[in-house]
């Protein structure tokens, strides 16, 4: 694109706006209200199936934590689930997003939660009692994510982003914390190398998912212009 | 600092009021609508999402020290213009609001898709385009928040759609429109040096750094305020400022006096 002199330019044809006018009222569109409600409804559901695929499995065991330990550690990791939750649903309150919180919440989430880890271990009057050494954590918890992740992405599908690649890994990201979360009321095993690799380490990998399917995922594909 | 909902706006005077009263008020920017108790689950749960964010800007100003309605560094608050009240009534539902939000809109996207299109046809084309996006995606738009940068970003991805799918027809085109362009109101001697100062300036704009140069078009060509360019380039306000302020230097040592 060069950018050339701009010379006195050509008004705007009056017949382009019933054009668009008509051409708009050809197509019917969701308005706020009923997006709104849209997204809502698939976000509850979303994450309601990952609860019900985590009763299946067993739900909450609790074994031979501490209870203050484990306490601590909900509650702490709950906090950042829906603070995560909380950005990705408001974008900011911009419709085109704000990119210093979605890239901020791709960096700061696994932070956070190593940090809630490394608190809460702290706190642990057994630690490393039960080690684990498989990877079943690290694929159960992307399990649990995957739904709510590609429910919020579903949602989100033609909205307008200035950084859709960071956006959807952001929706990635804070899914991925709530199927960890998920994963640590499951898992006994409250080694701090276990917690890391398996509830931790899935955050990372589903935000580089999201960043690299994210102009895909969230693009609603051409359509007809309807244009003359 | 904008608040992305009335409620939001309403509960932080509120919450002023009773919790920080040394705040300065009239830095706020309000847009207060009537409160409706019986209004529908959605605006329900926008209030509690708004009630939510005012809770939480106000923690963290306790938790800081420092005062949330104040301005980041660099930060210029736009107060929401007629637009953007048509785009929330457009996206609420209100169909006729999309007339209002088309005469305030297309000049200025017109504008900014003749000077880079070059081809009055091909530029109505991706207008029209463009308005049916902004139709198809009325949903998604953030009520309280500025239409014209998500316009622009509708805008500029389509028009790069066009150009990349357009390819040699470019040079063709151009030539075509700068023969529409010429203002017959003008004296010859005139035109000719604007047009030889104006293919200077282009010549030394296409030279500069796209990211220089997008921030330098869209504030002095495209008239878009800092904030707006800054939204549809997706960097900061002072990032806008800078490159904007840089081209100009290089327009400036380039041409001279002329451009002033």
């Amino acid at each position: 694109m060069s950018h050339a002199p701009p010379p006195p330019s050509p008004q705007l044809p009056p017949a382009l706006r019933d054009r668009v006018l008509a051409a708009v009222q050809e197509e019917p569109a969701e308005t706020q209200g009923s997006w709104l409600k849209r997204r809502t409804i698939i976000l509850v559901l979303s994450s309601l199936g990952a609860v019900a695929l985590f009763f299946a499995m067993g739900g909450l065991k609790v074994a031979d934590r501490d209870f203050r330990y484990l306490s601590v550690l909900s509650l702490a990791w709950a906090l950042v689930t829906v603070m995560c939750t909380y950005v990705v649903v408001r974008r900011g309150g911009s419709s085109v997003g704000v990119e210093r919180n979605v890239v901020g919440l791709v960096f700061a989430s696994p932070l956070a939660l190593v940090l809630v880890v490394l608190f809460a271990g702290q706190l642990d009057p057994n630690p490393g009692l039960v080690p684990r050494k498989d990877l079943s954590c690290l694929i159960l918890s992307m399990v649990f994510a995957g739904l709510p992740a590609v429910g919020t992405i579903m949602a989100h599908r033609g909205a307008v982003f200035i950084r859709r690649r960071w956006f959807a890994a952001a929706v990635a990201s804070s899914a991925a914390v709530f199927g960890c979360f998920l994963m640590m009321l499951k898992c006994p095993c409250h080694e701090i190398g276990h917690l890391l690799i398996g509830h931790v380490l899935p955050v990372v990998i589903f935000a580089g998912i999201g960043w690299a399917l994210g102009v895909a995922a969230l693009s609603l594909g051409k359509k007809k212009s309807g244009s003359g | 600092m904008r608040f992305t909902t009335d409620y939001g706006a309403r509960f932080w005077r509120w919450y002023l009021h009773a919790a920080a009263p040394t705040c300065h008020l009239e830095s706020l920017d309000f847009q207060l609508l009537d409160f409706e108790p019986n209004g529908s689950l959605n605006r329900r749960l926008n209030m509690l999402g708004a009630v939510i964010e005012a809770f939480v800007s106000g923690l963290v100003a306790f938790a800081v020290g420092t005062d949330p309605t104040a301005l980041a560094d660099g930060e210029v608050d736009v107060p929401l213009v007629a637009e953007d009240e048509a785009m929330a009534r457009y996206s609420r539902g209100e169909d006729k609001a999309m007339g209002e939000l088309y005469d305030r809109l297309a000049p200025r996207l017109y504008q900014f898709l003749l000077r880079r299109l070059r081809h009055q046809a091909e530029a109505e084309d991706v207008l029209q385009q463009t308005f049916l996006q902004i139709h198809r995606a009325r949903g998604t738009f953030v009520s309280g928040s500025r239409v014209a940068p998500w316009a622009f970003v509708i805008c500029r991805r389509l028009l790069v759609d066009r150009v990349r799918s357009r390819g040699s027809r470019e040079s063709k085109a151009s030539q075509e429109l700068d023969e529409k362009m010429v203002d017959p109101r003008g004296d010859v001697e005139s035109m000719v040096y604007a047009r030889e100062l104006g293919e200077q300036a282009a010549k030394v704009l296409d030279a500069l750094p796209a990211a220089q140069r997008h921030a330098f078009v869209m504030l002095r060509i495209d008239q878009l305020s800092v904030v707006e360019a800054a939204d549809v380039l997706g960097i900061s306000v002072s990032a806008v400022k800078l490159r904007a302020h840089r081209a100009y230097v290089a327009l400036e040592e380039q041409l001279g006096a002329s451009i002033t």
